[in-house]
């Protein structure tokens, strides 16, 4: 037995990295606040901003590959449809400033300014949080909000349903499977994947929903409704003071994206 | 007064027509061990989720007579401090797990922070129970990813890990290959020595005949023979039904029939090799 694994819950759940092991509502916390304030400020320079910021959290936490993938299938079209349809929208407004030509289509720069600060904002929101879900672990957070008075039923069910979802697509892909094997189609355009993947949904959920029952059960042969103090093997580090302090100044930032609003929506006016 | 007592207990399970269980008298005493037997579907589960009280607290339908537990009504029990007196290990290994961990060494600790064992006496009696069970080098292993054999382990050992005074065990072996079966029974015989309680369903008559005090034998929802387990399972009518004895017993039964006896039925090779050397 791996005895270095067993006592290695004697310890606080540490992952070895600086952003991994902040707590995760905290972690939360300023991802939420950056993300908010990105959609409050409206404002492409800030969404770079958070994009980069995203960059360097993912390369820090070694999650860039997974980072940048999902994040290209968002900003690319994003990227694309907005500017296109702000310069057919609103582009031969009067007094707009000409910027470049692209195949003899003139573009203007208010609306490309104002196209770019929509896309980016969304980035700069997405990127913030998918670092956020890159980085924690679904039972941390779970174990965190136990930590703060949810109680235990809740985060089973949100863990279980988690869980769920993973077998239902095993079970999908083992039928699929035997389908192929016995020369029914799986494969090709989306109808046929359709024809092949639609009668496997009625044995999918019914084999979830008898386990459900089961389950229950079992958990309760575990003394899952047994009152009397619970306790955890997986024991979150204490929050250090410093990381209040971050907490505190994503909040700040939040504040100030808001008074920025206002002030600029006060001088528009 | 019997730790457990079944009188004329009668249960039907909802939405069906018969009865699981008809007429069941019985009962159990604190530290001994009792085995069940008897055909598929003859009410073996059922007994176990009603001493457990699954039944009538989970599976409602149609409960009469009387079952009491340490002399209160099973339907007076709640079923969270019976979880705790009672361990139950399942028939099903594939529903036994959490679905919530990810890790077999957090799978085996649920029932113990469920119990609010404090942290580090609960890694030593995870990692203990790991060991007894032979699941050491899974620990580190996510549970949703295991065959049915491993899983029924872990599921035993969540159960045990939780230390109760009294285990209900259904067919624990039932997906395990020779040799597993032969570790599970190894950790049943130190719990023997524990001084448990424990009911323990199984097919494999030749390990009930060697581990229990006691044993019932189920048939279509009735107990049809109970009793000590030499006396049950050296039965000429048990061996005219279609329930199973053991070999050396058929054996013993034979030679009688041949008009040439052993001086007693043996139930276990042992005997027999003791009874066939007397006779020299
Ligand atoms: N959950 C259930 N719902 C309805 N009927 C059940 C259920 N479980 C068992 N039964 C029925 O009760 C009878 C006894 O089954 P069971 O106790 O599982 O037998 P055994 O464990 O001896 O194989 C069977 O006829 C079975 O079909
Ligand atoms: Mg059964």
């Amino acid at each position: 037995m791996d005895k270095e694994f067993a006592y290695s819950f004697k310890d606080y759940v540490k992952y070895g990295n600086g952003f991994k092991d902040l707590n995760p509502i905290s972690k939360l916390t300023i991802s939420l606040c950056l993300g908010i304030a990105s959609c409050v400020i409206h404002r492409w320079q800030f969404g770079i901003f958070l994009f980069f910021l995203g960059i360097i959290l993912a390369l820090y936490t070694r999650v860039f590959d997974r980072f940048i993938r999902s994040l290209l299938v968002i900003a690319i079209p994003l990227l694309l449809l907005t500017s296109i349809m702000r310069q057919l929208q609103y582009g031969h407004v009067e007094g707009n400033t000409p910027i470049f030509k692209i195949f003899g289509w003139q573009w203007y720069k208010e609306p490309f300014i104002a196209s770019m600060d929509i896309a980016w904002y969304i980035i700069g929101f997405s990127s913030v949080l998918l670092i956020y879900f890159l980085n924690t672990e679904m039972k941390d957070l779970m174990l965190a909000l136990e930590n703060r008075g949810v109680t235990h039923v809740a985060s089973y069910i949100m863990l279980s349903s988690m869980q769920s979802i993973i077998d239902m697509r095993k079970s999908a892909n083992t039928i699929l499977e035997s389908q192929k094997a016995r020369g029914i189609e799986t494969d090709g355009n989306v109808i046929v994947r359709m024809k092949a993947f639609f009668p496997t949904l009625g044995p999918i959920l019914l084999s979830a929903m008898s386990g459900t029952e089961e389950k229950a059960i079992a958990m309760d042969a575990r003394a899952f409704s047994h009152d009397g103090g619970h306790t955890y093997l997986r024991v979150l580090r204490p929050i250090p003071v410093w990381e209040y302090v971050i907490d505190a100044l994503a909040v700040l930032v939040l504040i100030g994206s808001i008074v920025y609003a206002i002030m600029s929506s006060m001088h528009a006016l | 007064m019997s730790f457990i007592e079944l009188k004329d207990v009668s249960y039907k399970y909802p939405y069906t027509k018969d009865f699981a269980l008809k007429d069941v008298n019985c009962s159990f005493e604190k530290g001994k061990f009792y085995g069940i037997i008897g055909e598929n579907g003859g009410g073996k589960t059922t007994l176990c989720n009603l001493i457990r009280g699954l039944i009538p607290h989970f599976y409602l339908g149609k409960l009469t007579g009387e079952c009491k537990i340490e002399g209160k009504d099973i339907r007076d029990w709640d079923t969270a401090e019976l979880s705790s007196k009672i361990g139950y290990v399942f028939q099903n290994p594939f529903t036994q797990i959490s679905g919530i961990k990810s890790t077999v060494f957090e799978e085996v600790a649920i029932g113990l922070e469920n119990l609010g064992v404090p942290k580090d006496e609960m890694i030593e009696r995870v990692m203990k129970v790991c060991e007894q069970l032979d699941i050491g080098h899974l620990i580190k292993n996510n549970p949703n990813n295991l065959s049915g054999g491993q899983r029924q382990r872990v599921a035993f050992a969540s159960i045990i890990a939780m230390d109760t005074d009294t285990l209900v065990i259904d067919e624990p072996t039932s997906q395990l290959d020779p040799e597993g079966t032969e570790n599970v029974f190894k950790i049943i015989e130190s719990l023997k020595h524990s001084n448990k309680t424990i009911i323990l369903v199984e097919h494999k008559i030749d390990l009930i005949a060697q581990f229990c005090d006691e044993i019932l034998v189920m048939e279509n929802g009735s107990v049809a023979f109970s009793g000590p387990t030499h006396e049950v399972l050296t039965k000429r009518e048990l061996f005219e039904h279609k329930a199973s004895i053991p070999e050396v017993s058929k054996f013993g039964l034979a030679m009688e029939d041949a008009g040439k006896p052993l001086s007693a039925i043996p139930i276990t090779i042992e005997e027999a090799y003791e009874l066939i050397k007397e006779r020299g």
